[in-house]
């Protein structure tokens, strides 16, 4: 009896390692790891003459899956800059851009092993545009150990750009969310300098970095913080905070919410009859959102973008726009046009293609270099006036500007002037 | 308005919605004795595809109640394709197809539907009632009077028609039932088949103050789970009394008790299924728990 | 006689063949794919675990992902805090999770299985606030991030080998724990617990001293295993361990099968891999390929992956010309 569960097992395994060995030897070809050999050679592995390879872990199916169009985007993106020639890079030569991309499903332990397998099997020149700030963190030493850029990750974690010493190979795309919080913070200033603000706030970092920021930036101002509440991604409702905030006394809500719970607020707003100034977090800023939710002028929904917004009938005639939907139409017809996803993503990609022919030798140092030294690189997605600026060591955040905007029942409007708080990117960690 | 008021109506509103899912956890745990793990992805299956026959352009009532009716066959469907032949013997295979049934149906939604938060109208009128010091949305109430009109039909239903008593003796001795001519799997799934149909009635009705997407019920699940428990694995009554009783605890401990806070809410949860599992397992209102191995 | 002999040393030898094969495999493939591998041998010690318990003992546990997620913690602040060997972590996270295996399973001696999968799906949901909530020690929403592994120099190994190696050795003493469990009194115990528990307790089995024994041994395995991804993966933080892990790991054990120490094995592998596959077919697919999967099995093979080894072998033994007649099982006692 007992020698028969054994046998049963020995059989089994014997059978996955036979499967396993012809594997092996199917695939043994393509298992060197070729990266530190190569480094010491003329140009980094992943690029060639005419093609340079760009790997990205992406977020497309289980709990996060609405960052799916993120990947799309890119992808729609790249397609639609090999159409018209590809990328002239700072070497002179032209390339066209190969994009390899994986699902993580929001698990660190797969991101790690999608950008394994991009640097070691696909021997990519680059990563780009990871979303996932867990993600992100567990990729990020292993990267930075290969020396493979891990450029402009889709999170606004003020940890990619603070400290550019301390992880080299990684920069961050988005303004940080401690910088959303300092253009809310300065609105403030402008407008309630005495404001009384409650404060609703996802326990994760996005939450935190906001909530961080923000207090760092009203020190020493009459604005004072009189409530705070969290709440986790996986609570059914808001309902409760939204009511202990409301009897805060407060005049502004700081609402550091996702879209669904947004919607929530916004609705529960409307019941409580309590209409502070709705500063709203900008992950949330879409007007699909905010109509879900029936959300009207008298709202007062404040928010900031840093780009386009593609639904507002002010850009229907922009150039860039205009680009971003054909493109869009073209090569990702699944993904809403109108989303400020694929809009953050396409700017990202922008910022990548900048970079790119910014790079003056074909070698992952060059590259870093490049991101490392923008200089008011564009992008036709971005809000007029915003550039993607970073300085060295010095300056690692490529977006610290952002125009505030506010709801007017069907689409966004700016609020006055870009605010910039170029190299002043409040450090929160 | 008074905080403490607008926390209990609230707390009774949230408690609803738990209410609602409990009550179907409940229906099918009655007839088979499983705790079915794809209960709310069934009801959000059945709310998504309820939304989109709307957004097709049919009337709101009309998308509700086919949706109902279809989801009736589904459930039925499920117990006697996926459930049955693994349930007799076997408990803890037919409470893993209700897991892999969870898995399919969240990622077939994502595929389907993308995660987009998605406006679902409300069959109540838009406005507030005001209680004294609090507000309750007609939303709620209405929610609440749904809810009360299911408990009285189900208990009808149950105790005062031979369907009712069949199905009661199904679940407590199937053996005993084939001997008296009634066949307990007929039973069976006429108990899935209700339970998915109040699961789309549930999903219909809470979706307009949730906000439609693929994670409206996954959140609500846990306490749901508390409500029944609570309530008596095996009470339709208790499981609104416990649903609305798990709603204002919650609300209640996240605004007052300091160490628990918004963030640890989700506890109460937890500690009451806990607590009522090894102090009272019958629940507030269950009759016993059904032994079976 | 001579048959008994022949089959038991064709058994030895394919679990020699098999070691073998599993010591040679990391200088066989690409670094990410040992690193894959590795990952894959740390769920085997809580699949093993959740195969002791839920598959044998019939108590259905969905919380193993959170004392998965507690093993790692413990080695990741120990590490990370006293710079202690990883060797002396894993244990000190076998340890503690044995223990908060007992505090879970006092009370669980006296729930059902039904009832219990209730009470640890609330507590793999409760546990990720809390570690937000400490942060002070758990490092909050930023995680806790350990140095890559690095192979002694006496190996001469990189250090994705190494980790599959002692993720390896681990994984097969995790088996080996379970194996002999199960060929032990509380194994005995637990099968007749599973079968009839009254009748159990009436042939003087102490039910809830198994139970609670199961549950705690079980537990142990999970945190050690959650040690040994913490260290293979070098990375945890609450958005690392959610439901979503308990839950695969259960699909892990069906899949595998629990008629045999094998099954963890095949298990492991199986929720390791088959997502990455299934996207590599179409984008989106990789969500869904657990829950069909797992209710393919179910339904058409109940016994798991391990249960087609003996069948497999009954076809080929089968003299040419004779039918065949599927018949249960022999080893289910």
């Amino acid at each position: 009896m007992r020698s028969s569960v054994a046998g049963r097992g020995g059989a089994a395994v014997a059978l996955v390692a036979l499967a396993f060995t012809a594997a092996a030897c199917g695939r043994s070809g393509s298992s060197e790891s070729g990266s530190s050999t190569a480094a010491a050679a003329a140009s980094s592995p992943g690029i060639t003459d005419d093609e340079v390879v760009i790997g990205s872990s992406q977020i497309l199916t289980g709990p996060a899956s609405a960052y799916a169009e993120l990947a799309q985007t890119v992808d729609a993106y790249i397609a639609d800059v090999n159409a018209r020639g590809g990328v002239r890079m700072g070497d002179g030569k032209t390339r066209s851009i190969r994009f390899t991309y994986y699902d993580d499903a929001f698990d660190p332990s797969r991101a790690v092993a999608n950008m394994r397998r991009l640097v070691q099997q696909d021997r990519v020149f680059a990563t780009f545009g990871q979303a996932g700030s867990s993600s992100v963190s567990a990729a990020r030493d292993y990267l930075n150990q290969q020396r493979v850029p891990q450029l402009f990750v889709f999170s606004g974690d003020t940890e990619w750009g603070a400290d550019p010493r301390k992880s080299p190979w990684t920069i961050g795309c988005p303004p940080a969310y401690a910088t959303e919080a300092a253009f809310y913070a300065g609105e403030l200033k402008r407008t309630m300098p005495n404001a009384k603000v409650a404060v609703l706030y996802e326990n994760d970092d996005l939450g935190q970095d906001v909530l961080a920021g923000f207090k760092q930036a009203i020190e020493g101002t009459g604005i004072t913080v009189v409530a705070e509440q969290s709440y986790a991604v996986t609570d059914p409702t808001v309902d409760s905070q939204v009511v202990n905030l409301a009897h805060s006394g407060a005049d502004v809500l700081l609402d550091v919410s996702t879209p669904k719970f947004a919607a929530a607020v916004v609705s529960k707003l409307h019941q409580l009859d309590w209409r502070p100034v709705h500063l709203l977090a900008a992950v949330s800023a879409s007007a699909q959102v905010l109509q879900a939710a029936r959300a009207t002028a008298q709202d007062k929904i404040v928010s900031y973008t840093y780009v386009k917004d593609p639904a507002s009938p002010a850009y229907a005639d922009d150039a860039g726009v205009k680009q971003f939907k054909q493109a869009l139409e073209t090569y990702a017809p699944k993904v809403d046009p109108d989303s400020q996803i694929a809009a953050y993503a396409w700017a990202c990609s922008d910022a990548l293609l900048r970079t790119l022919e910014a790079t003056k030798a074909p070698t992952r140092e060059a590259l870093m270099d490049a991101a490392r030294h923008l200089d008011g690189a564009e992008s036709p997605m971005l809000v007029p006036g915003l550039t993607f600026t970073t300085d060295g060591d010095a300056d690692g955040f490529p977006l610290e500007s952002g125009q505030l905007i506010r709801f007017d029942g069907t689409t966004f409007q700016p609020i006055g002037e870009v605010v910039s708080f170029e190299g002043r990117t409040p450090r929160v960690r | 308005m008074d905080r403490f008021a607008q926390q209990l109506v609230d707390g009774i509103s949230a408690g609803a919605i738990y209410a609602a899912l409990a009550l179907s956890l409940v229906l099918i745990f009655r007839t088979t004795s499983l705790v079915n793990f794809a209960q709310g992805e069934l009801a959000l299956l059945s709310t998504f595809v309820a939304w989109q026959l709307h957004a097709w352009g049919l009337p709101l009532a009309t998308c509700i109640a086919g949706t109902v009716a279809v989801s009736f066959v589904a459930g039925a469907a499920v117990e006697r394709t996926l459930i049955r032949r693994r349930e007799r013997h076997d408990h803890l295979a037919a409470v893993i197809v209700t897991l892999g049934l969870y898995l399919v149906i969240d990622g077939l939604v994502r595929v389907i539907w993308s995660a987009d938060v998605k406006r679902f109208p409300s069959i109540f009128p838009s406005g507030l009632l005001e209680l004294g010091p609090a507000r309750l949305s007609w939303q709620s109430l209405g929610v609440l009077a749904v809810l009360a009109a299911v408990v009285g039909t189900l208990a009808l239903l149950l105790y005062r028609t031979r369907v009712g008593l069949a199905m009661r003796a199904a679940a407590d001795r199937p053996d005993a039932c084939a001997l008296v001519g009634i066949s307990p799997q007929r039973m069976f799934m006429l108990g899935w088949g209700l339970a998915a149909a109040l699961g789309a009635l549930a999903g219909c009705l809470v979706a307009p103050q949730l906000f439609l997407s693929p994670d409206m019920m996954a959140g609500a699940l846990i306490y749901a789970f508390a409500a029944a428990v609570l309530g008596g694995l095996d009470s339709p009554l208790g499981a609104i009394v416990g649903g609305l009783t798990i709603g204002v605890v919650e609300n209640l401990a996240g605004s007052y008790v300091d160490w628990i806070g918004p963030d640890l809410k989700v506890l109460v949860g937890f500690a009451t299924i806990l607590l009522i599992l090894l102090v009272r397992p019958q629940g507030l209102f269950g009759m016993r728990w059904t032994v079976r191995a | 006689m001579s048959r008994l002999r022949r089959s038991l040393t064709a058994r030895r030898g394919a679990w020699a063949a098999a070691a073998a094969v599993a010591l040679l495999l990391p200088f066989w493939f690409a670094s990410y794919q040992v690193f894959q591998l590795a990952t894959a041998m740390a769920f085997v010690p809580a699949i093993a675990g959740l195969m002791l318990l839920t598959g044998v003992a019939g108590q259905v546990s969905l919380g193993h992902g959170a004392l998965f997620a507690i093993g790692a913690y413990t080695a990741a602040i120990i590490v990370e805090r006293t710079g202690a060997p990883f060797a002396a972590a894993v244990l000190a996270a076998i340890v503690v999770t044995g223990a908060v295996g007992v505090l879970v399973g006092l009370p669980a001696l006296r729930l059902q299985g039904m009832q219990l999968a209730l009470v640890t799906v609330a507590f793999a949901v409760s546990l990720p606030p809390v570690l937000l909530r400490f942060d002070g020690l758990t490092g909050g929403v930023a995680g806790i991030s350990l140095p890559p592994v690095v192979a002694p120099a006496w190996s001469g190994l990189e250090g994705d080998q190494w980790a599959y190696l002692c993720a390896l050795a681990a994984a097969f003493v995790s088996l080996a724990v379970v194996a002999a469990v199960l060929r032990g009194r509380l194994g005995l115990a637990l099968r007749a617990v599973q079968a009839d528990e009254l009748a159990a307790q009436a042939a003087g089995i102490d039910v809830a001293r198994a139970k609670t024994l199961a549950f705690a041994i079980s537990a142990a395995l999970a945190g050690g295993a959650g040690a040994l991804y913490v260290f293979v993966v070098g990375f945890a933080s609450p958005e690392s361990f959610p439901l979503l892990l308990g839950i695969a790991f259960l699909v892990g054990m069906v899949v595998g099968g629990t008629g045999s120490v094998a099954g963890p094995l095949l298990g492991a592998l199986f929720i390791q891999f088959a997502p990455a596959v299934a996207g590599d077919v179409r984008d989106d697919l990789g969500g869904i390929v657990y829950g069909v999967a797992v209710v393919l099995v179910v339904l058409a093979v109940p016994g798991g992956a391990t249960s087609l080894v003996p069948l497999a072998r009954r076809l080929a033994r089968r003299p040419a010309g004779t039918p065949f007649v599927p018949h249960q099982e022999e080893e289910t006692a």
